[in-house]
């Protein structure tokens, strides 16, 4: 009888870590590191076959804050000539010509109160694969950094840039 | 990172990463669990006979004989199973992972030392009878000593392979403590250690059940210690199990992971209800489904380290694939490169094009950038004048954008010009 108890108490105690367990990966996926996008835009053609380099069509990830996602009319520059007949670049066509703005989903965001630029990192001659992986073989982007306090913490800890709060909590 | 070490390591072929993969998951399979079993027997076996000195106590003496065998230590396994895996992965983890992906501290050497000499002693010390021989100290810094030394070569192993599914550290290469030093390889140390400690508690009680011969308080009594160990260490792995998972890195996250983790559970669970089974029905098969259970952890946690290494490592390898690629196709180093005639260089400049100024130009048609037929001709006899451009592009007509910096290597650099050349020789 005592054993049966304890037995049904240990099934319990492993069930509990179980349950933990099912919740940090319910956390994960509803983290969604690699969203849908409107288009499959693969990185892997553009990046690693065309050697394009990033800032190509990340305009402003050397000059500004944000490094931006490309507007349209450079997608078109190439497209309206290349594998036109291609799905996806139809649909890509399709924004184009009824001059609609494609609503890429974000993946990388830091939350409002934390202050990041990409021009410094930039500058300082760190590379984008630090943040965001190697995304020249990535099909699709997915993040794959936590972007967690801790995470911009440590790195600047390495390279002795600041790490008063106000650097990053303005 | 200098290139010195790299030239002495070919890169792999493709064929040969996808087996080297394997090589290190098969390495490390066979090794955590029977290294895990040799170092908890030999942890229990010489922290028993520390609490009798002179080898004289009938209870602690037997015990921690027992510990020893339960710790399945002997020559020929220790080769098979632990050394000569240790060995293989070390000589080519060190020439994949070291060289080619810049994964800068490499502890291979130092595990294999460490995991030598420390079997070495462990096994003298398995072999002097106490009774008989050697006396009760020199036992001990044998004992001790093997087991301090098989133990760090043990934790060596988990911090090192946990630093390759650790991609966002590897920047910090240069500094060990960064890369080996992080929340994840301390719950992997735990998680490992406990469960050698169950393996060998495990291990024990099912030769107890074996032995008839001795006097049956005592035998009891061993059943118990054994009971005790396995149980406390399986009771705390469930901790373990989560915080690894809770701590492993972003890059290493999948569905599988998660799955893998939930499996990593339910065996110490089954080895405990098992377990409590034993106490109310006491029959000897038990002991052998607790052991099986328990040694079986430890493919399942290997194979969950193997999972979150290949998603964190899946585009490096993709990238290193494809760089042994076009290793494989350029001229080995060091060998004669004849002057190439230029039959050859035109069909390796048309290939360039094809691959890579096609996207943007054509001869006859303005695309991104203008019309070759329009632009080469004014090159002609300056071929140098046009190989800069297309190494290094400047900003010239305001009528198009900026032709972007390609990166080409300067042999499709030189193919591309002379192509460009020969086919609007004709162009007036
Ligand atoms: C041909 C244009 C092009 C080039 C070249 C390019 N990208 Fe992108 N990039 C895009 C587009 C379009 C998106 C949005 C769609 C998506 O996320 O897949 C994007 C998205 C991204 C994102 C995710 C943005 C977010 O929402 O968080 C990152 C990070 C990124 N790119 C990094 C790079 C890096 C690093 C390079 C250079 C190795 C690079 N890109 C080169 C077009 C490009
Ligand atoms: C430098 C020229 C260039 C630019 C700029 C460019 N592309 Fe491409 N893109 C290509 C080439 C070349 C291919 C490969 C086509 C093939 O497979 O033959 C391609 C392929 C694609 C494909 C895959 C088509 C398929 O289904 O096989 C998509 C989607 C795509 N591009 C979207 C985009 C988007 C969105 C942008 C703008 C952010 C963009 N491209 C900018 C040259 C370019
Ligand atoms: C020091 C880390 C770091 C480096 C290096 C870095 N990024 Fe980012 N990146 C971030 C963070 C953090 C975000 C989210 C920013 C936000 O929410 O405003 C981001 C967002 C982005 C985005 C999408 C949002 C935006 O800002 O428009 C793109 C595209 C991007 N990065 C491209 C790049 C490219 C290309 C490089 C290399 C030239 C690069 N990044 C280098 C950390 C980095
Ligand atoms: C890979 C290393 C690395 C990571 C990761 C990183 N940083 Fe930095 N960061 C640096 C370096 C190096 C500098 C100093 C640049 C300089 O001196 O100009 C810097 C500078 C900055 C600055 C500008 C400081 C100033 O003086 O104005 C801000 C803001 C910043 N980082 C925010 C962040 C945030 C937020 C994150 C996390 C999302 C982050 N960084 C992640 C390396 C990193
Ligand atoms: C290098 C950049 C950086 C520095 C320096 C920094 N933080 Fe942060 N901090 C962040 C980022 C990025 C986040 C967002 C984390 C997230 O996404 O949840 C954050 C989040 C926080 C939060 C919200 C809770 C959390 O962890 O999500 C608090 C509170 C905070 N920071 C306090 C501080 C204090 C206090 C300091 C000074 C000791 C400091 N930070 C310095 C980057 C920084
Ligand atoms: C991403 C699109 C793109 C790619 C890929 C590209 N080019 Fe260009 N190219 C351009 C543009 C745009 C111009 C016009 C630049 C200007 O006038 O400032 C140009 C101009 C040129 C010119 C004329 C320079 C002059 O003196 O006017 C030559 C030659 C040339 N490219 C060769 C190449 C070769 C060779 C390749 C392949 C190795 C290549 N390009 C790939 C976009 C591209």
């Amino acid at each position: 009888m005592m054993i049966r108890i304890l037995q049904i108490l240990i099934t319990g105690y492993f069930g509990a870590f179980l349950l933990l367990l099912a919740g940090l990966g319910v956390g994960w996926s509803r983290m969604n590191l690699s969203p849908e996008q409107p288009i499959a835009f693969p990185h892997t053609i553009h990046v690693t076959r065309l050697g394009l380099p990033c800032n190509f069509c990340h305009l402003y990830v050397d000059k500004g804050k944000h490094a931006t996602v490309p507007p349209l009319s450079i997608c078109m520059s190439c497209h309206q000539n290349i594998a036109t007949d291609r799905p996806e670049i139809v649909k890509l066509t399709g924004y184009f010509e009824r001059g609609e703005p494609i609503a890429w989903n974000r993946i990388h965001k830091v939350p409002d109160f934390v202050y990041f630029t990409h021009k410094r990192h930039i500058k300082a001659g760190i590379d984008c694969s630090a943040c965001h992986g190697e995304i020249g073989a990535m099909k699709k982007v997915w993040r794959v950094r936590s972007l967690k306090m801790g995470f911009c913490v440590t790195c600047h800890e390495k390279y002795g840039a600041p790490q008063d709060c106000a650097t990053c909590h303005k | 990172m200098t290139d010195f070490p790299e030239s002495l390591f070919h890169l792999p072929s493709p064929a040969y990463l996808h087996l080297i993969r394997y090589i290190l998951l098969g390495a490390t399979l066979t090794f955590f669990a029977y290294a895990g079993l040799v170092l908890g027997g030999s942890v229990l076996s010489v922290s028993t006979s520390l609490g009798d000195r002179n080898g004289k106590d009938s209870f602690v003496r037997p015990l921690s004989r027992h510990f020893m065998e339960a710790s399945s230590l002997s020559l020929l396994p220790i080769l098979i199973l632990a050394l000569l895996p240790l060995i293989t992965v070390g000589l080519i983890a060190t020439s994949l992972f070291h060289f080619s992906l810049n994964v800068g501290s490499n502890l291979w050497p130092g595990v294999l030392i460490l995991a030598v000499s420390g079997s070495l002693l462990l096994l003298l010390y398995k072999a002097g009878d106490p009774s008989i021989h050697s006396p009760g100290t020199v036992r001990l810094l044998l004992g001790g000593g093997g087991t301090g030394l098989f133990f760090l070569a043990y934790l060596l192993v988990i911090v090192q392979t946990g630093s390759y599914m650790n991609t966002e550290l590897w920047q910090f290469s240069d500094r060990p403590v960064t890369l080996f030093l992080t929340w994840n390889n301390c719950a992997r140390i735990g998680l490992y250690l406990l469960l050698s400690l169950a393996a060998a508690g495990a291990r024990l009680l099912q030769i107890m059940y074996g032995k008839n011969g001795i006097n049956a308080r005592q035998g009891n009594a061993m059943k118990n210690t054994a009971k005790g160990i396995t149980l406390a260490t399986l009771l705390l792995l469930p901790f373990l199990i989560v915080a690894d998972i809770y701590t492993l890195p972003t890059a290493a996250l999948n569905g599988m992971v998660y799955l893998t983790g939930a499996f990593l559970l339910l065996l110490p669970w089954a080895a405990v209800i098992v377990l409590l089974e034993s106490f109310r029905n006491d029959r000897s098969g038990s002991g052998t489904v607790i052991f099986i259970l328990v040694i079986l952890t430890f493919p399942v946690a290997v194979t969950l380290d193997h999972l979150g290494r290949e998603q964190a490592t899946a585009e490096k390898m993709i990238l290193l694939q494809e760089k042994s690629e076009t290793e494989k196709t350029a001229p080995p180093p060091g060998a004669e490169t004849p002057v190439k005639k230029k039959q050859d260089l035109f069909a390796e400049g048309e290939n360039v094009f094809d691959k890579v100024c096609s996207a943007c130009h054509r001869f006859d048609q303005k695309l991104v950038g203008p019309p070759y037929n329009l632009v080469v001709p004014r090159y002609r006899g300056k071929v140098d004048e046009l190989k800069a451009f297309i190494r290094n592009p400047v900003k010239l007509d305001p009528a198009y954008p900026a032709m972007p910096k390609l990166g080409l290597k300067e042999e499709e650099i030189e193919a591309v010009a002379v192509f460009l050349l020969e086919k609007t020789r004709d162009v007036q």
